[in-house]
């Protein structure tokens, strides 16, 4: 669900070199969108499909607006935050479309997650708006490096902690995790991961007597 | 009046015994030593240390996990304030100024204030708790389903207010929080919801979790990719760690506000401390003299807060003991604790068992107190992790914060969808959304759902019950007007800025 999010998250400012690549994303993705929608709306009934129809009538009609700009777009923070924000919806309207809604006046397991998305829809359509028709900040650029390391870190923590234990893990994802900044001194590095993982061993096992595996299982 | 020290004298007694006053201290100093350390909030501290509890007698256990709700709470902030990564949802908001105070090298008198005033506002509020605890029964008795949704609904809106930038924003976070809440197994039928069969997803996604994700994981990453200027401040050298008389003249008032705030949003069910200290916080900006101080390390978005969230977290304690309703998750934790040492939460523990309320109430006192005897010199050694160098400290907290996301469940899943929530937690700052908003409608979605439901259940499908009652109008009036209120300057500085360009 959180990586819908950030599927239309291109550097797309209008200064940055990358826009004669990728300005055609300030069309491609509301479009994608509205076709999602229209095809989620197909599926359902009644209010939600009323509001998935206008939701992609909404954004087609934006993304046409868009396209006759030039593809410039005043407001491109707003612009896509407004589209996550709809891509997320759609998603939880897909997500959700097998759960039981209202029966007479009493809410299915589905009526609230869908109450709340058609509520977000309508915030998420009225941001995307505000991103075409005022003016704001271009898109921020991305770092690649730091969100990259500490993912890889987080994966190798999550993946071997119960296989090789605490201390593996705690010092593989502590060492993995410096690099992700450029100032890391690798000597340092190693004897403060050393240092570390005794410390968590001692707070969490002996001192919290929280039952983790230490060494690896064979 | 006779009652009330009667009833205080009880608590007194109760949790002056020396092994009661040893297990407040143990847990507040715990608390605080796990609380200080960046990532592992109250709630994730709780609920590691649960089990410890389990084995001393029921006022002991109770009392103990007071101290550690307190001291966890207590080092929450101090990490709020030295490293910018709020414990728990509670000291998010003591971040903006607390962090700034640390920033300009004043740090120290900002966990001091943070710390006096969360001692007065536990005083207060004991006193209190002991004088309105049985009137108050009576009018958290009038709460139906439809007025605990229109309280929520006012709390939330509190939060938007209180955010930075657009309003229209924050109130989609709100709402991006509530759906997200949404995931996992259903309060009523059991079914799954939008969980796609993934096990890990059947209880819903854990609010540690998402906060240590959105908070903890994105700040990291957002340091990393500035220049080593922008986070001098932990290198900066920290003088004065006791505040200046003008610190405690300034603080004064934001402390006796927040203190009265702070008790009257907790006694009220649906999020307590959390909106107590947003909401403080929020007044204390709107009505200051100069609010542009705010944001910038003024002591009073610290002494605010702070007192606040003391004074409401001990408040919580009324719709947990009077109605069995926990307002938040460490209360919800304490329902587990107590249900464990076979004593059912709700209106017959005053009554039946007057030496564990009061005891409880007695012993948050205490350990306030101690709190302040241990923190205020132990505040150097807190200091100190200032002049550790971010290239050691970020791997420092990042593991810290994947061991304790591990241990709650022992589940490696929920480290990864921490990661993927730290992820979304960037590209929100990049978009300018504000996460606090997003944290709080996540907290209190399920709350809302099943209040919701309830009163659409019991008003047989008529929407305008919300509207009809009187608690529940008057609620909902009041979030409305505070929409208008904050909407109205945001619309004025709106033009401003077009008219500038």
């Amino acid at each position: 669900m959180s990586q819908q999010i950030d599927a239309p998250a291109e550097p797309t400012g209008r200064s940055s070199p990358y826009d004669a690549y990728t300005a055609y994303a300030a069309v491609i993705v509301p479009g994608l969108l509205a076709a999602f929608a229209l095809w989620a709306g197909w599926r359902s009934s009644g209010n939600i499909a009323l509001s998935l129809v206008a939701a992609a009538a909404v954004l087609v009609i934006v993304a046409a607006y868009v396209a006759w700009r030039g593809l410039l777009i005043p407001n491109p923070q707003d612009y896509y935050g407004g589209l996550a924000l709809i891509a997320l919806c759609l998603f939880a309207f897909w997500a959700s479309s097998d759960l039981p809604g209202l029966r007479g006046f009493s809410f299915g397991a589905g009526t609230a997650p869908r109450l709340f998305a058609v509520v977000l829809l309508a915030f998420g359509v009225a941001i995307m708006a505000m991103g075409v028709l005022t003016e704001g900040k271009p898109l921020e650029r991305y770092a690649v490096r730091g969100p990259f390391w500490i993912t890889v870190s987080i994966f190798i923590f999550a993946l071997t902690v119960r296989q090789l234990g605490l201390v593996f893990a705690t010092f593989a994802s502590f060492v993995v995790s410096g690099l992700g900044s450029a100032e890391t001194r690798w000597i340092e590095t190693l004897i403060a991961g050393v240092v570390m993982t005794a410390f968590s061993v001692l707070l969490f096992v002996y001192l919290l007597n929280l039952p983790f595996q230490l060494w690896p299982r064979f | 009046m006779n009652d009330l020290l009667a009833n205080l004298a009880l608590g007194f007694s109760v949790a002056a015994t020396p092994w009661n006053l040893l297990f407040c201290l143990i847990g507040a100093l715990v608390g605080t030593l796990i609380g200080v350390l960046p990532g592992i909030g109250s709630v994730a501290t709780i609920a590691m240390l649960l089990p410890i509890t389990f084995g001393l007698p029921p006022v002991g256990a109770l009392i103990m996990l007071a101290g550690i709700y307190y001291g966890a709470q207590y080092g929450g902030s101090t990490t709020s304030i030295l490293v910018n990564i709020p414990g728990e949802a509670t000291s998010v908001v003591t971040t903006l100024d607390g962090f700034q105070m640390a920033k300009q090298g004043r740090a120290g008198p900002a966990l001091s204030i943070a710390a006096i005033g969360s001692f007065f506002a536990g005083c207060v509020s004991t006193v209190l708790v002991a004088a309105l605890g049985e009137p108050l029964t009576r009018i958290a008795l009038l709460f139906g389903p439809a007025e605990y949704f229109s309280l929520m609904a006012l709390g939330l809106i509190f939060a938007v207010v209180l955010a930075r930038g657009s309003l229209i924003k924050a109130l989609a976070m709100i709402l991006a929080g509530l759906l997200m809440s949404m995931v996992g197994s259903d309060l009523e039928t059991g079914v799954g919801r939008m969980t796609f069969d993934i096990p890990e997803l059947s209880d819903g996604i854990g609010f540690v979790t998402v906060a240590m994700g959105v908070f903890g994981f994105a700040e990291i990453i957002r340091n990393l990719e500035g220049s080593a200027e922008d986070r001098s401040i932990v290198q900066a050298k920290v003088t004065g760690l006791m505040p200046t008389r003008k610190d405690l003249k300034d603080s004064a008032g934001a402390i006796g506000r927040g203190t009265i705030i702070g008790s009257i949003l907790g006694i009220l069910p649906g999020g307590g401390a959390v909106i107590a200290s947003f909401a403080a916080y929020t007044f204390e900006k709107r009505f200051a003299k100069h609010p542009e101080r705010f944001g910038n390390g003024a002591i009073e978005g610290v002494a605010a807060p702070e007192s606040a969230n003391n004074a409401a977290a001990q408040t919580a304690f009324i719709p947990l003991l009077t109605l069995g309703i926990p307002p938040n998750a460490v209360m919800a934790l304490m329902v587990g604790a107590m249900t464990i040492h076979g004593i059912v939460p709700g209106p017959q523990v005053m009554t039946k068992q007057p030496e564990l309320f009061w005891g409880m109430i007695a012993s948050m006192w205490l350990g306030n107190m101690m709190l302040v005897i241990i923190n205020l010199p132990l505040v150097g050694l807190w200091v100190s992790l200032l002049r550790v160098p971010y290239r050691l400290l970020y791997p420092a907290i990042l593991v810290f914060c994947y061991i304790g996301i591990y241990s709650i469940n022992n589940a490696p899943a929920d480290v990864i969808i921490a990661a993927v929530f730290g992820i979304v937690g960037y590209w929100l700052v990049k978009h300018e959304f504000e996460p606090a908003p997003l944290i709080l409608g996540f907290v209190l979605g399920p709350l809302m759902e099943e209040n919701l439901r309830r009163a659409m259940l019991i008003a047989r499908g008529d929407v305008t019950v919300f509207v009809t009652r009187p608690l529940s109008g008057t609620l909902l009036g009041i979030a409305v007007l505070l929409l208008v209120l904050a909407g109205l300057p945001m619309l004025r500085k709106r033009r401003e800025e077009v008219f500038v360009e």
